[in-house]
């Protein structure tokens, strides 16, 4: 990476570099709306505009050594406003892609090599996971209205199959009581699956097309071992 | 009348005005520097004289009459005409020295590089050997969009057809034309890369022959950046040709800033200027695109059509013989160059535009235009005010308001169904400059309890300095009555525009406050209004 006094001999760089990519970042007028309506610019230096007209004038590893494409939350607030229509969140992605996996960062990178080895980003058994859901049952069960409530786990045939989020069966249980409950109201026959029940995709954060693919992959083959034909994906 | 029309110029803009005389059926000629003409009109013989290494010396006449000296192939000409377009091309001078280089092999102008990309150039091989050029463009001085069409069509042009890296170093890039901003996106598509500065500028170096090095803070990515291109091309500035500024001296017509024929006046239509009959268009006129110069053209030779025939009944400046002692002030402040100075001074009737600057400033009251005249005036002012049912005092306040401005914002407060003064009459003056001590005096002689002048705002005056010379009038009255005890808030001068309906109420109306304030003038007290006729000395007016 090149140090902020360092002159870079535009001589020596290859803007075309990134010519294939197809997010449309040579057409950036430098106008900065995006770096205006960021709601993360500032923070650490990161600033949209810049990645756009560092990938345009070929800048790739300086992209990709930087720490700031990973303080984007990827909420396309900068997508929308752009005049040129410049696909940033995706470029963005594009970049974090582009980095050596051991230099995810952190909690990012662990938790999708967890959710790949174990089904969750957690970590969490499939016994201790069965005993989080069914404890919570009971507790629904215990309030009016929801006597003799069960979370149907592994129904086969159910209407609806719903993935859960890990925060859910680990820090806010009482998220997870929400959902059953208008489950429960609406009549609605739904279930969950004991293994491979993790809603998030990390591979999403960290430009990995490939774990996302094992991620999906494996909802779908839950929804298949039901016989389940809709899925209920709340993230 | 003469009806032929003189066109001066030999580019494409000189061509449009007379294809289109001749289409009109009107008589023209052509009137170049150059050895040749590039106007092929062999097909008209009759309507058309074309007159090549022609250069003009002076002019005298009014429209419809122009007698206009100069030579040809240095000799003696003369030339008739009823009317002239001046349409002469721009001249392109190279921005070197505003980035501290000089021309070499590698470092050109904007019309070199032109130069060299056309297929029919022998030194087109020369950029068989370049690998990258940077456009200098507007870093110093703002750019225009003709400049950077220029700039991003060259650009394009590298990129695709010689595969040339380019590189295009801007300030503003002026996109403000048509087809630009769709160019632009072509250059980016090609690959062009462009940086823009703003608070900055590049460091250029130059050393003989060497490839120049630029070194720059890239504003965006906060990177400092080092180019070394084959080849830097230099913009240029559009100027007025030193001809076009010579023509603009023998017919005596105002120029703009930049040394454009034509003031940037907004109560002239485009093609026309401050001389009746002398129409410029095109390059002569500011920096126009091919677009501009059509348009400009077609005005031009819909003007003089407009123009034959033109037949007005208004009163225009006349002199009287016998007390005019030809001290040439009338000459000196004509804005139209309506007076001529023969064995003794005439007014033109047909190049007078009726603003009054004349007989205002006349030390003898020579120079008269009959219905502007204070006891015409006065007559038309009539009396107004007094006191009204309630027996409080209505101020009468007369306004003189300039026809162009203030007279319509007037008329868009009554539109807008502002409230007026009750005692407010308008009395609308083709120029504010025709306003004299005479005028003023007269309207407090009638009985006005307070006087308002309201002109065009400074530099809109369609008479050049008309507003000016009120203000001052206006200036010097106000002093003398502080000095002779009257009080001088009994006199307002403000300027307006023709759309400010909302500011005219609200002059109108604090004026109207503070003339109750002061109550009615002691003028009326002391019987000057018996006399409706206005103060006026018998020799001439004292100013």
């Amino acid at each position: 990476m090149t140090s902020p006094s360092e002159i870079i001999d535009m001589d020596r760089l290859d803007h075309t570099r990134c010519r294939t990519w197809p997010f449309l970042q040579d057409f950036c007028v430098t106008c900065g709306m995006c770096a205006s309506s960021c709601p993360a610019s500032g923070i650490d230096g990161f600033d949209p505009r810049m990645l756009v007209r560092m990938a345009s004038f070929g800048l790739v590893e300086d992209l990709v050594d930087a720490r700031w494409p990973w303080i984007c939350t990827m909420c396309g607030k900068c997508e929308n406003v752009c005049p040129m229509q410049i696909e940033i969140p995706d470029l963005v992605r594009n970049i974090r892609s582009r980095r050596d996996r051991e230099k995810v960062p952190g909690i990012l990178h662990k938790g999708l090599v967890a959710a790949l080895e174990t089904g969750n980003n957690l970590r969490l058994p499939k016994e201790d996971f069965i005993f989080i859901i069914e404890d919570v049952a009971e507790e629904v069960a215990e309030e009016p209205g929801f006597e003799g409530f069960k979370a149907p786990i592994d129904k086969k045939g159910a209407n609806i199959l719903t993935t859960i989020h890990n925060k859910l069966v680990n820090t806010h249980t009482e998220d997870l009581k929400h959902w059953w409950k208008i489950f429960h109201a609406a009549e609605e026959d739904w279930t969950a699956t004991s293994e491979n029940w993790e809603g998030t995709s990390w591979g999403y954060f960290t430009g990995d097309d490939d774990a996302m693919k094992v991620m999906a992959g494996r909802i779908v083959e839950q929804m298949e071992r039901l016989e389940v034909n809709t899925l209920l994906w709340p993230e | 009348m003469n009806n032929t029309t003189l066109i001066l110029g030999n580019g494409p803009c000189a061509g449009i005005v007379a294809e289109n005389l001749l289409t009109a059926g009107a008589k023209i000629i052509i009137a170049t520097r150059d050895d040749t003409c590039n106007f092929d009109g062999s097909a008209d013989t009759g309507a058309l004289q074309i007159m090549t290494q022609t250069r003009l010396i002076s002019c005298k006449g009014s429209v419809g009459n122009f007698r206009i000296h100069g030579t040809q192939k240095n000799k003696p000409v003369t030339i008739d005409a009823g009317r002239v377009i001046i349409s002469e091309e721009d001249q392109r001078m190279p921005n070197f020295s505003l980035y501290g280089l000089n021309g070499s092999s590698n470092v050109i102008t904007l019309s070199q590089m032109k130069h060299l990309l056309k297929d029919s150039s022998s030194e087109k091989t020369i950029l068989s050997e370049i690998k990258k050029v940077v456009f200098l463009s507007g870093l110093v001085k703002e750019s225009t969009p003709i400049i950077a069409k220029d700039v991003m069509l060259f650009s394009l042009l590298l990129q695709k057809d010689s595969n040339i890296k380019t590189y295009i170093l801007t300030k503003n890039l002026k996109v403000a034309g048509d087809g630009l901003e769709s160019l632009y996106r072509d250059t980016k598509n090609a690959g062009t890369i462009y940086i823009k500065f703003t608070d900055v500028a590049p460091d250029i170096h130059q050393n003989d022959e060497d490839p120049v090095r630029i070194e720059f803070f890239d504003e965006i990515t906060s990177k400092n950046f080092r180019l070394t291109p084959d080849m830097t091309v230099v913009d240029e500035s559009i100027v007025p040709s030193e001809y076009a500024s010579d023509l603009a001296k023998i017919f005596d017509i105002e120029i703009d800033l930049s040394g454009f024929v034509q003031a940037d006046n907004v109560h002239r239509y485009p093609v026309l200027t401050n001389r009746k009959g002398i129409m410029v268009a095109g390059p002569s006129r500011s920096i126009r695109d091919v677009d501009d110069q059509r348009i400009d053209a077609e005005n031009a030779a819909l003007a003089v059509t407009g123009l034959s025939g033109e037949e007005t009944k208004a009163q225009k400046a006349q002199v009287h013989d016998g007390q005019c002692i030809r001290c040439l002030t009338c000459y000196r402040l004509c804005p139209y160059h309506a007076i001529t100075l023969n064995s003794r001074v005439v007014v033109m009737p047909d190049a007078c535009e009726r603003c009054g600057i004349c007989a205002t400033h006349c030390p003898r009251h020579a120079v008269r235009i009959a219905d502007l005249e204070p006891e015409a005036m006065s007559a038309l002012i009539g009396t107004g005010g007094g006191i009204d049912k309630q027996q409080t005092f209505v101020p009468f306040i007369v306004a003189f308001c300039c026809r162009r401005s203030a007279a319509r914002a007037r008329d868009l407060a009554v539109c807008m169904g502002y409230h007026l003064p009750q005692g407010l009459r308008i009395v609308e003056v083709p120029c504010s400059g025709a306003l004299s001590y005479d005028h003023i005096f007269g309207a407090l002689g009638n009985n006005a309890d307070g006087v308002m002048v309201l002109t065009c705002h400074k530099g809109n005056c369609h008479s050049e300095q008309g507003n000016i010379y009120a203000d001052q009038t206006v200036a010097q009255i106000r002093e003398m009555f502080s000095r002779i005890g009257f009080e001088k808030e009994r006199i307002l001068i403000q300027t307006l525009a023709s759309n400010m309906g909302a500011e005219f109420a609200r002059i109108a109306g604090r004026f109207e406050e503070t003339i109750k304030e002061l109550g009615p003038s002691r003028l009326k007290k002391i019987g000057l209004s018996e006399n409706s006729t206005p103060t006026k000395s018998k020799i001439g007016k004292r100013k």
